[in-house]
């Protein structure tokens, strides 16, 4: 029994282990060649056919941009983040980015990559906004006594301030299109450009504020709304709703058509959302009464500008009729996240859903694809914390010259070890030749993610591995000299290095972990893509030494004619 | 038998000179900056379709009214900036590249990086952290493999005094190189320069651990011979070693450093002069404490002299120890 057990074991030890290296060998060197035998450790595609060996490469290799952005709210729920990661997934998607990576990062940050983006700002306009689509109208509020009127503050509803206008959102009127009284207006809400979050709004006068809004809401082309049939309407059916629901086509119109500033000093207006009773239910006229998916973008049939058609719910389409008919002459506010896009004056009540003009075709996608995936549940900073752009020639340009260098530097150390070694180094450079298929096979297989700094660490781990070579040459030199035979010198050899060994691969892990953990903190895909590849560099070139190595040495010296101790030590 | 230990205080006041040197061109010098990642800013890296002047790129910055940028260039082509966080900063990618374009002409490639303060303040933070975590687990891996003989905290402390030795010297020849060469290659101190320090240190504690593996193996041997012979004999014995591995490394460093990106130049910048280091450091540094700390003494210098390295004084003092 013994025997048998004997027989088994001496069966397994010459055959099936290098059997099994052979197979594991090969089948790294076939799923670089071809995809579909790929080692499916995973079921993520991300092998991309144009590249070399199908490899996935980094946003610095490829080209693409790397974002992460913070939450306003330092302490958000999990919930909240992975809402907010839900909704710029949606977003990423519809806008077409292939192979988008998007996850929340520590408590408050999301870092979004996008591969092969070219237009940045376009990828920043589309994910940094909250989209809070909402509808609101003029409220009297009344100045409380002590408060001063021109430049006082007042608080609105939270993220419902009117008049924050941020220069880069919204172009300057042209000249032409701004008539003097407004530009001379004192104190107007335009100017008084409050901090994003702080909640403040001036509260100019009665004809300030149409004036002043009228100017700041009236980029070229003009906006307007207008009531929509369809996306589909027939252009005559459009040209007639345009005339019988209408706009602010001019500034000017706008000014003089404000009723004269008959002083109310103790009132002042604020924008305030409109609310309509449907049903018995108050309803808010926000972006949360949108139809899900509705959010199309169409052009206008006479004009052929880009619009953004949306169909409102029932409650909410009731909702906007009530209010249109309640507010005929009164000017309505369409605001995006707080900001007012269009201030028409409503001039017959609107049984439809209103469509949204006065964008370019750019930002009527954009605009339409975030009122399709929804608003964020909490807002984001607008400016990324961290941004990293490169576009396709550098990644292009530097996996070229990476590659190269590495080819050129890997080939100097092989002849070298040829070289010095001799057989041994022969032996060493063909192991080391599996070794980088093994690690590339292994990268595509997982898929691990190749970045610049992933090559450098995968050069450096191609040093371990010739170290290893190294430490077990030595001392195979050091036996054969002291006058061993070939086979026990190679043993000896072994054990004697493999404490070196270890050790030394040992202490290049823990740094490998620790780099991970620094790279995870930043969300730097640069330091991670390191600190991983030299991970797998250092397990991979101990195997390759120790495993590899080892069984070519005694294949080759299994050969009479090769195994002439001068081949292995130096003169 | 080369006597690698009898002149063991002439290793530590070279290495000292050197660090010193260093460090005082560092801080008198022009010095290392740290990068974005670290001050926060934006960096940008663009080529242009054609040959220009630097004198166009800067009047590009100028016409945004960057103060305190840094432009510098690779090749005629190629150019390198920092600027500081735009207030809109938002828009700052397409500015920038506004600018670029509309003053020295159309870009073939462009990258944009920015790195806000908070970000930058972390990542200072993370990277003091990362370092210190990196030199407690060696120093605990480097205890516990060297439990089976006498001392093994020594060792660990020993290796530990070599990291910092090879990460100082890494920072004084950047400093001395900045003296000379930054128009050549603008230093600084930045992400992927902390990780070739991290890097660095991996590569240094392997030399080290080398070395110290066939002191551990010729004392557990060989126990009549004392540290000085023993370190010595080590010495020889891993030196073949020790040439090979960094020649090689070196070679394949100096390939990706010359023909490789130049976005990794820091990291390759650092790892040369750490490679170099970290090879003097095992036999000059980390072995010469070892045995200066066994024998209580450090050794001679030439033409001044000073007592150690003899046998019987190093039995004496290793047996009181």
């Amino acid at each position: 029994m013994s025997g048998l057990l004997g027989a088994v074991a001496r069966r397994l030890q010459r055959w099936i282990i290098p059997g099994f290296i052979v197979l594991f060998v090969l089948f790294a060197a076939l799923s670089l060649v071809r995809d579909e035998w790929r080692i499916p450790f995973t079921d993520i595609e991300r092998g991309q056919q144009d590249t070399p060996l199908g490899l996935t490469l980094g946003l610095d290799l490829q080209g693409g941009v790397h974002l992460v952005y913070e939450t306003v709210d330092p302490n958000p729920t999990p919930e909240q983040l992975q809402g907010v990661v839900q909704i710029i997934r949606t977003r990423v998607d519809q806008f077409g980015v292939a192979e988008p990576l998007i996850q929340t990062l520590g408590a408050n940050r999301i870092v979004v990559q996008l591969p092969g983006v070219q237009d940045v700002q376009a990828a920043k306009d589309l994910i940094g906004a909250p989209a809070v689509l909402d509808f609101r109208e003029l409220v009297p509020i009344p100045i409380e006594p002590g408060e001063e009127t021109g430049t006082e503050t007042g608080a609105v509803s939270d993220d419902s301030t009117i008049a924050e206008s941020t220069p880069d959102a919204e172009p300057t009127p042209e000249p032409e299109s701004t008539p003097a009284p407004a530009e001379e207006t004192p104190s107007t809400a335009a100017e008084s450009t409050a901090g994003p979050s702080d909640g403040t709004t001036a509260a100019p006068k009665l004809a300030n504020v149409s004036q002043s809004i009228a100017a700041q809401a009236s980029p070229e082309p003009t906006p307007e709304l207008i009531a929509a049939e369809t996306p589909t309407a027939e252009p005559t059916a459009d040209a007639e709703t345009t005339t019988e629901a209408v706009a602010t086509e001019d500034p000017t119109e706008a000014v003089e058509e404000t009723p004269t500033p008959e002083p109310v000093p103790e009132f002042r207006l604020e924008w305030e959302i409109a609310t309509a009773v449907v049903d018995g239910e108050e309803v808010e006229l926000t972006g949360d009464r949108l139809e899900p998916g509705s959010a199309q973008v169409g052009f206008n049939p006479t004009t052929g500008a880009p619009e953004v058609y949306f169909q409102m719910d029932g409650q909410g389409r009731e909702a906007f009729r009530l209010v249109s008919r309640r507010m005929v002459g009164d000017l309505l506010g369409i605001f995006l996240d707080g900001e007012a896009i269009l201030t028409p004056r409503i001039q017959s009540e609107i049984p439809t859903s209103p469509r949204i003009t006065g964008l370019d075709l750019e930002e009527a996608q954009i605009l339409a694809i975030q009122l399709n995936a929804g608003a964020f549940p909490i807002p984001l900073e607008k400016e990324p914390i961290l941004e990293r752009d490169v576009d396709a020639f550098l990644g292009a340009d530097a996996l070229e010259r990476g590659l190269r260098a590495g080819m050129v530097g890997i080939l100097l150390v092989a002849l070298f070890m040829v070289l010095y070694y001799r057989m041994n180094g022969g032996v060493a450079a063909v192991a080391l030749i599996i070794y980088a298929i093994l690690v590339l096979g292994v990268f595509k297989s997982i898929p691990v993610v190749l970045t610049l700094s992933g090559l450098a660490a995968f050069v450096l781990s191609f040093g371990l591995a010739v170290d290893a070579n190294v430490l077990i040459f030595e001392r195979m030199k050091e036996e054969l000299r002291a006058g061993r035979s070939m086979g026990s010198a190679i043993d000896i050899g072994f054990n004697r290095a493999w404490p070196a060994i270890r050790d030394g691969n040992f202490t290049t892990l823990i740094i490998a972990a620790i780099l991970f953990w620094f790279g995870e903190r930043l969300g730097a895909s640069l330091v991670q893509g390191f600190a991983l590849t030299l991970a797998i560099g250092v397990v991979l070139s101990m195997f390759s030494a120790l495993v590899i190595t080892r069984r070519l040495l005694r294949l080759v010296t299994g050969f009479e004619p090769l195994r002439k101790t001068r081949f292995y030590i130096p003169s | 038998m080369i006597n690698f230990a009898k002149y063991r205080a002439t290793y530590f006041l070279f290495s000292l000179g050197l660090i010193v040197a260093g460090l005082a061109a560092l801080f008198l010098g022009p010095g290392l900056s740290f990068s974005i990642e670290f001050s926060s800013g934006a960096a940008v890296d663009a080529t242009f379709m054609n040959p220009t002047p630097q004198e166009h790129v800067d009047e590009a910055i100028d016409a945004l009214g960057y103060e305190g940028a840094v432009v510098q260039g690779f090749g005629d082509r190629e150019y390198f900036l920092r600027l500081p966080l735009a207030e809109q900063s938002e828009r700052q990618q397409l500015d920038v590249r506004n600018a670029l374009e509309e003053y020295a002409g159309p870009l073939q490639g462009y990258s944009f990086d920015l790195v806000s303060p908070a970000v930058a303040r972390e990542t200072v933070r993370n990277g003091l952290i990362a370092v210190l975590i990196a030199v407690v687990g060696i120093l605990g891996y480097i205890v516990y493999a060297f439990r089976s003989i006498r001392h093994p905290f020594r060792y660990g402390i020993a290796a530990i005094i070599a990291l910092v030795h090879d990460i100082a010297v890494a920072f004084a020849v950047a400093g001395l190189f900045m003296l000379v060469g930054s128009q050549w290659l603008h230093l600084e101190i930045s992400s992927m320069f902390l990780v070739g320090v991290l890097t660095l240190l991996g590569y240094s504690i392997n030399d080290t651990i080398v070395v110290f593996d066939r002191i551990r193996e010729n004392i557990l041997r060989d126990t009549n011979r004392d540290i000085v012979a023993t370190a010595n004999y080590s010495i020889m014995e891993s030196m073949g070693r020790s040439i090979n591995t960094s020649f090689t490394t070196l070679v394949v460093l100096l390939a990706l450093f010359l023909l490789g990106p130049v976005t990794i130049r820091d990291f390759l910048f650092v790892m040369i002069i750490g490679v170099v280091s970290g090879t003097y450091s095992s036999i000059f540094t980390a072995s010469q404490v070892i045995v200066s700390w066994e024998t209580r003494s450090f050794g001679k210098i030439p033409f001044i002299g000073g007592n150690g390295g003899s046998t019987s004084s190093a039995a004496t003092s290793a047996s009181t120890s």
